[in-house]
């Protein structure tokens, strides 16, 4: 039972495929080599340390709002 | 971000030999009581987002929970879409994790990102254009949905991904891999290849650690028929379910399972290395590699095989039902309540757990490596990945 985890892209280091990503109030850098053309404000579905692909801002608040109401971003 | 949750995994070393593996796990397993108070469909569509790794499975083994519940009949069309579309994100998985973490257990990196970018986009793509060809936009995982015959173009996302797996595991088509049925066929298949796999199994033949991880942990049977002691019985099973502990420390007959590929793939080279090498690092990383040239060959069409469900309602209790799939890493179970249209009770329970149970088949696998701390390093990394490469996980020597 693997989640994937939605979240924005804060920020890009461009020299090794690296973004920092934010999931509220936290942060994470993972890698984003398998995501095309990844930019600022775009939001990922993230696992174990790589950002998988692409979600829309909707998609993404309708899974936060599952992981908050399942406790799990408390 | 410790949402997704890991796996602690401490290792004790003397004298250059792991004596002692302690697991703690911090994974979400109770994540599913979002679904209670909600109705049988709206929780059918909120699984493959919440769980969107297995989405497929995951919401597989939820309508067939459901389904057996209201005892729904489903048509034996409806069940082989599933199952299709069930192997194919297990194929999808197999190859990800194949192509993103193999490079990484070699010594030579031999990850080419920009190669992997598009291989994994193109794997992305075959999967949603067989899922449309086979669904034409239909959801077979809500209740009561009908699904149009299957369109004759449906073979073509699956002949591209097979084209793939030439390309970047096999160096030959999946079904001419399938014929290699000996150690000695495999040791030549991999010595005069160059793809990912192949240098993987040649640094584990040139380090001597194909039974590395060699334990006697049993795997789960998933056959009703069989008549083993093994084999999963229902009855027994929704007592446990009745225990909350079970999804996160499962035991069936106060014995821990494994379940995996190498507990459900079966080839006559397989059966070669398991004579040979046990369970150890060589048969798992065959039988991955096994079970995604049989789905190749399955989706193709060349193998037919009845859809297999064995999710059974529970008899005594009205309301009870069970959902079973095989599922990317192994044996998925969904366990749901339903009392007027609602969810009452909702339960999963992953092969994760069964896997890294404390006194499960990986501490069995890691108790008795030996070696330097970069040995271990490496030796744990391989095993854990092996059994299973989807969990996030850390592990340190004392």
């Amino acid at each position: 039972m693997c989640l994937a985890l939605p979240a924005k892209i804060i920020a890009i280091d461009e020299t090794n495929d690296m973004a920092t990503v934010a999931l509220g109030e936290v942060k994470k850098e993972v890698s984003i080599a398998l995501v095309e053309d990844a930019q600022i404000n775009d939001f990922v579905l993230i696992h174990v340390g790589y950002a998988l692909n692409k979600i829309s801002p909707e998609e993404a608040e309708r899974t936060l709002q599952l992981f908050a109401e399942a406790g799990l971003t408390e | 971000m410790g949402i997704e949750g890991f796996l602690d995994i401490q290792l004790t070393m003397n004298d250059s030999i792991i004596s002692d593996v302690e697991i703690q796990s911090s994974r979400p397993v109770y994540a599913s009581q979002v679904f209670l108070g909600k109705s049988v469909n709206e929780s059918l569509s909120m699984l493959p987002l919440l769980f969107s790794i297995c989405g497929v499975a995951q919401a597989c083994s939820g309508i067939r929970a459901c389904e057996q519940t209201l005892g729904r009949q489903v048509s034996a069309h409806v069940e082989h879409v599933r199952d299709s579309l069930v192997d194919m994100e297990t194929l999808r998985e197999h190859l990800w994790r194949i192509l993103l973490d193999w490079p990484k257990l070699l010594d030579k990196q031999l990850l080419n990102k920009n190669l992997l970018t598009q291989e994994m986009s193109e794997i992305i793509k075959y999967q949603q254009d067989y899922r449309n060809l086979l669904t034409s936009g239909s959801n077979p995982f809500l209740l009561d949905q009908d699904i149009p015959a299957v369109s004759a173009e449906s073979s073509q996302p699956i002949k591209q991904l097979n084209q793939l797996l030439e390309r970047s595991i096999f160096s030959m088509s999946p079904a001419q891999w399938l014929e290699i049925d000996s150690i000695e066929k495999l040791q030549h298949w991999f010595e005069s290849s160059e793809t990912v796999a192949a240098h993987l199994l040649k640094k584990i033949q040139r380090n001597e650690w194909q039974g590395l991880g060699r334990n006697n942990t049993r795997g789960l049977v998933l056959e009703l028929d069989v008549l083993e002691s093994d084999a999963l019985d229902f009855s027994k099973l929704y007592e446990l379910f009745e225990d909350n502990n079970f999804v996160k420390q499962p035991q069936w007959q106060g014995t821990c399972y494994e379940t995996s590929s190498l507990t459900r793939v079966d080839s006559i080279l397989l059966q070669n290395l398991h004579q040979n090498f046990g369970n150890g690092l060589i048969s798992r990383l065959v039988a991955r590699l096994t079970e995604m040239a049989q789905i190749a060959q399955k989706l193709l069409g060349d193998v037919k095989k009845k859809a297999h469900n064995i999710s059974q309602k529970r008899n005594d209790i009205p309301g009870d039902g069970i959902g079973v799939v095989s599922a990317a890493r192994g044996l998925l179970m969904h366990h749901v309540s339903i009392e007027k249209n609602k969810i009452k009770k909702y339960q999963i329970l992953a092969p994760t757990e069964w896997n890294f149970h404390p006194q499960g088949v990986v501490t069995q696998s890691l108790v008795g490596l030996q070696g330097d701390t970069e040995q271990i390093n490496s030796q744990v990394d391989l095993i854990i990945n092996a059994i299973d490469p989807c969990v996030g996980y850390k592990f340190h020597i004392v």
